[in-house]
């Protein structure tokens, strides 16, 4: 058996080259469990004749896959359960492909005429299980899922019995145990689709929209497609409103406008609304007003959608308040919002118990936007060297305003640009100004060390023993200590002195962050590298690492630096962070705002984020943020998954930060160990009898598991290769259906462990409705794997579930070697393996094998199913649609 | 007009031309006083992006402002400066950059005695090029400091920018 590499292109290839099989789609042949002849072999050169060998195999079923019984395939059986009194039983668990169309839509065959816009399903379910239908073909038909009491009544009160979103995914969950009529229903269009019961959680899609959310019942926002409107529509608002019998409320033409579903509107869409409502008054119309008018604003929303003059139609959602300063730049700091800030400004804005150090040129101490942002101590100069403090003020000295580090007037002013980032005055209210900071409500300390061409090691301790409060050559204990150090500064030598002083100010209880470096190097850079302090690597507005900042193992948390070499988001100004600065260009000090980029400006956006932490967690340690940065709840993973050298453990989450400190506060544990499990939830269908059960600590700091018991005696679980100790590792669960009455079964596994219970769902199901397994009528394929040409097909109904298949007069000469695929059609488009249909192949579809001379010629069985879940029924079912295979037209469409 | 006379009117008209040539100005002589060059712009954050140092030659007005709006950047919060005024006719302006640098504590400046030294047709100007000391701590934002000077025209087509070790940082010519 050879595995053929280009396996790939021979897909393609049977997908590319369908004009060329529109020839053999010619050839006729029997249906049933016919197979067409092959071609028949030619002779040789030499007058051997040339090999031809008979292939055969089965195509299973996929376990618990099942197909719709009345679908558009003419050769499929046909059983129609558009009414209640025809559902089709179907196993639980189930996977099931299905096909419905409104009249007249869709492609031809016994269903198109007619239509078939209801499928019926009777079925039992378990409490909490979820069912869900995935519409393979959005772009074309929109389904709507309801479920009925087994007498086919209907809790319209239950916002669990009916999903009418306008999404790809509709998605119930089961109030309770029992036997339930499900109903799929084309609102619109055609589509295959699946429904999936009992197969674990669902994959919602994101473009997913039910009367549960959170919008104004009776308002749609339209937008009308200009180019598709009649000229002798007027384009004014009311008169646009009238076409699609809706009330305007505001907006204007040629742009969004808010409309209103109002009895007193007129013909077209809000009379369409009423038609189709009138035909599903009786078992559609809630009780509840509130309910009922959301379900008519979404199908009012639907059906907007069907027309080709609206470019869309959403509803008015309700948002909840966000903090968004109105100071006058805050628009152009686009680095608050990349990490999350206005949602972390909605818990805290910071408060003035706490207080930031900034190690640094000083602080313009008369900047109008830093105006009452400093710490009562008011700072201090450590600057011993008159030439670099070039102050006018002999040796170090109280007085930590930053009087430029130029003497020709290009002063950097770099302190007060790193005090804006983390607490410039920030207005929510009317009238803001200037820039925000990321913690408004907490109070700078000022400390010079930095001056004309840099600072000294010695002067920089001084500075910190200061902040931590410990003893310094100020002779000055401040009356607060800082909560955190913030040091945009360093060099690439390190020394054990320094590293005493800062391990000395984190037992303080200080939190130290500092600049990674802007080398574009892995080399340790200082005082960042010291154990104990977090170093902070900058990222551009792409969340890439800046092409300036340092990496390395020493890296802990990355932050926006900026890239001024860009304008990435087209606003007019390079893509540095802005905050406060000075100017002395003009012989005067100017306080303006600028642009920079560094990892300078990197750290004090995690310094900003530590003190709104400590505004919401006053006893937030050292220690609990390295916890939180190393179990990833503070920030977002950028880069490879966990740590990595570029991003160390990710870029800062200003709102995850805040509720994590919260916690924190409220006593949940900062190790946090976790119990998890693997898989979440068991399903032994109806024959399945063990399985395993994987049970570790997925978070972090240590647990162990103090039992595990079952709520039913048919359920065991019984331990396999675990740990001595922690009792963490693999089981065995086993389930004994003997002495059990036909049903289904549910009982659940609770694990308890020193740190968080976890309990798994199992369901199991005795006897049933017959086989579990009907994949419909199958086509069954014999594919060139050099051509891509279909060479033979076998089609048929199951025996037991299974399709016995043949190939006759194979030819295996001159190296040929084929691939089998098989699959439903249920929209009978003439593509199997399509979104929503079963598809399969030798040896399996994720890899398939050519057969070829010298292998074997029987026994090749492999399954027929949907070989992915629902997650891969994707959103716009493309990547099951590249999958699809053209079969041969064996019959004409009656 | 006989021989001798001729190579005595030759010998002063040599002599004449010699002496002229040696009083002109701009050939091996220093353009001298505090008028040949003063500083009209001192920026940190230039915007230039290589890490090499540049010097740009500025005759035209249009060229004198995009280079002085390009040391302002992008500031907010106050009244843009106004561009300031060269005379073209007997002036040029020179853009000189340091190149970009992952750090603060690079300057450039204009000593105080600063001259145009001109020798034949090439000026040569010294500027004070400092860069950080070793072991320092540096903030960590990257620059790229530029100055922006005013000379006198004069008869050179090129100007060589020295640091105060006489080494060549920058080269600026004539229409480039």
């Amino acid at each position: 058996m050879k595995y053929d590499s280009a396996v790939q292109s021979a897909l393609r290839s049977v997908i590319l080259t369908g004009s060329l099989l529109g020839i053999l789609a010619g050839c006729g042949g029997g249906g049933g469990s016919g197979n067409d002849p092959a071609s028949q072999p030619e002779n040789n050169n030499t007058g051997n004749t040339p090999q031809t060998v008979t292939l055969s195999g089965t195509v299973i079923g996929g376990a618990n896959v099942f197909v719709d019984s009345d679908v558009n395939d003419p050769d499929a059986s046909y059983a129609a359960n558009d009414m209640p009194g025809q559902a089709q039983a179907i196993p639980n668990p189930v996977m099931l492909g299905g096909y419905l169309n409104e009249a007249h839509t869709g492609p031809a065959g016994p269903l198109f005429a007619t239509g078939d816009r209801s499928d019926f399903f009777r079925v039992s379910l378990a409490a909490n299980q979820n069912v869900t239908v995935n519409i393979a073909d959005f772009d074309t038909g929109d389904f709507d899922l309801y479920i009925y009491y087994d007498d086919g009544s209907i809790d319209l009160l239950n916002p669990d019995f009916i999903s009418e979103g306008v999404g790809q995914t509709e998605t119930l969950t089961i109030p309770q145990d029992g036997d339930y009529l499900i109903e799929v229903y084309a609102f619109s269009g055609y589509s295959n689709y699946a429904l999936v019961i009992g197969q674990g959680a669902a994959s919602l899609s994101t473009n997913r929209l039910v009367s549960t959310d959170d919008f104004v019942p009776g308002e749609v926002i339209v937008r009308f497609n200009d180019a598709r409107l009649p000229l002798s529509v007027a384009r004014t608002p009311a008169t646009l409103a009238a076409t699609i019998g809706l009330q305007f409320k505001a907006g204007d033409a040629g742009r969004a406008m808010l409309m209103e579903i109002s009895p007193s509107s007129g013909p077209g869409i809000q009379g369409a609304t009423a038609n189709q409502m009138a035909s599903q008054e009786r078992r559609f119309r809630s009780p509840d007003p509130e309910r009922q008018q959301k379900l008519d604003t979404l199908r009012t929303i639907k059906l907007l959608r069907k027309r080709n003059d609206i470019r869309y139609a959403e509803p008015n959602f309700i948002r909840q308040p966000l903090q968004i300063p109105t100071d006058s730049y805050y628009g152009l700091q686009w680095h608050y919002p990349l990490i999350k800030l206005p949602t972390a400004w909605d818990v805290t804005t910071g408060s003035p118990n706490v207080i930031v150090a900034v190690i640094d040129t000083g602080v313009l101490l008369n900047h109008p936007d830093l105006q009452g942002q400093f710490s009562s101590d008011g700072g201090f100069d450590f600057i011993r060297d008159d030439n670099i403090a070039q102050d006018n003020e002999p040796g170090i000295d109280i007085n930590a305003d930053d009087p430029g580090d130029s003497r020709i007037g290009s002063s950097s002013f770099h302190g007060t640009h790193v005090a804006g980032t983390i607490a410039a005055t920030t207005s929510f209210g009317a009238g803001g100004s200037g820039v925000a900071g990321i913690a408004p409500g907490v109070k700078i300390m000022p400390l010079r060390v930095l001056g004309n061409g840099g600072g000294t090691g010695y002067d920089i301790l001084q500075a910190v023993r200061y902040a931590a409060g410990l003893s310094n050559d100020s002779g000055i204990i401040p009356p607060q200590k800082a909560d955190v150090i913030n040091l945009s500064l360093g060099g690439p030598g390190g020394s054990q002195a320094e590293q005493d002083a800062y391990t000395q100010a984190r037992g303080a209880g200080v939190i130290i962050v500092a600049a990674a470096g802007n080398s574009n190097v892995s080399d340790p850079f200082y005082p960042a590298a010291y154990n104990g302090i977090i170093s902070v690597s900058a990222l551009d507005m792409n969340k890439q690492r800046a092409p300036y900042s340092n990496f390395g193992t020493t890296i802990d948390v990355a932050a926006p630096g900026g890239d001024t070499s860009r304008d990435l988001n087209g606003d007019g100004y390079p893509d540095g962070v802005l905050s406060t600065v000075g100017d002395d260009s003009g012989g005067n000090i100017d306080y303006v705002f600028k642009f920079l980029q560094g990892t300078s400006m990197a750290s004090p956006h995690m310094a900003g984020v530590l003190a709104l932490m400590k505004s919401v967690h006053g006893n937030l340690t050292p220690d609990d943020v390295d916890t939180l940065l190393a179990s990833g709840q503070i920030v977002e993973d950028l880069g490879a998954a966990g740590r990595d050298d570029q991003f160390g453990h990710g870029m800062i989450d200003a709102r995850k930060a805040v509720d994590a400190a919260t916690a924190l506060a409220q006593g949940s544990n900062p190790d946090n160990p976790v119990v998890s499990v693997s898989p979440a939830s068991l399903n032994f269908g109806n024959s399945a009898t063990n399985t395993s059960l994987s049970i570790i600590n997925g978070g972090t700091g240590v647990l162990s598991i103090a039992s595990i018991t079952t709520s039913a005696s048919w359920l065991t679980v019984i331990p396999g290769n675990v740990d001595a100790i922690t009792q963490l590792g693999d089981y065995q669960v086993s389930v004994d259906r003997s002495g059990l009455a036909a049903g289904i079964y549910t009982a659940d596994i609770t694990i308890v462990s020193t740190s968080n219970t976890v309990s798994i769902p199992v369901i199991q199901r005795v006897g049933g409705q017959g086989s579990n397994i009907n994949a419909g009528y199958q086509y069954i394929l014999l594919v060139d794997a050099d051509s891509g040409d279909i060479v033979d097909q076998w089609e048929g109904s199951p025996q037991n579930g299974e399709y016995n298949f043949v190939f006759d007069n194979v030819s295996l000469a001159n190296g040929k070697s084929y691939f089998i695929f098989a699959g439903t059609d249920q929209n009978n488009d003439g593509f199997i393996c399509d979104a929503g249909e079963t598809c399969g192949a030798y040896v399996s579809l994720v890899q398939p094998i050519a057969i070829s001379d010298g292998g074997n010629n029987s026994g090749l069985d492999f399954i027929s199913g949907f070989n992915t879940g629902l997650q891969n029924l994707s959103a716009s079912g493309a990547d099951n649609k590249k999958r699809a295979i053209r079969r041969k037209q064996t019959k004409k469409i009656p | 007009m006989n021989t001798t006379h001729l190579k005595r009117s030759c010998i002063l008209t040599l002599l004449l031309l010699t002496a002229s040539c040696q009083t002109m100005p701009g050939n091996n002589q220093k353009q001298a006083g505090q008028s040949s060059v003063s500083s009209i712009r001192a920026g940190l954050h230039c915007g230039r992006e290589q890490a090499t140092p540049a010097a740009t030659w500025i005759d035209k007005p249009q060229q004198l402002e995009t280079s002085f709006k390009k040391i302002q950047g992008a500031i907010l919060g106050a009244k843009p400066p106004e561009i300031p005024k060269v005379d073209f006719r007997n002036e040029i302006a020179l853009l000189i950059e340091m190149g970009q640098h992952p750090t603060l504590g690079y300057s450039l400046a204009l000593p105080e005695t600063a001259s145009l030294d001109i020798r034949k047709d090439q000026a040569y100007l010294t500027l004070r090029w400092t860069s950080p000391q070793p072991d320092v701590s540096l903030a960590q934002t990257t620059s790229s400091p530029c100055l922006l000077l005013r000379l006198k025209r004069g008869e050179y087509t090129s100007i060589r920018i020295l640091d105060e070790e006489g080494n060549t940082q920058a080269i600026s010519r004539m229409g480039q």
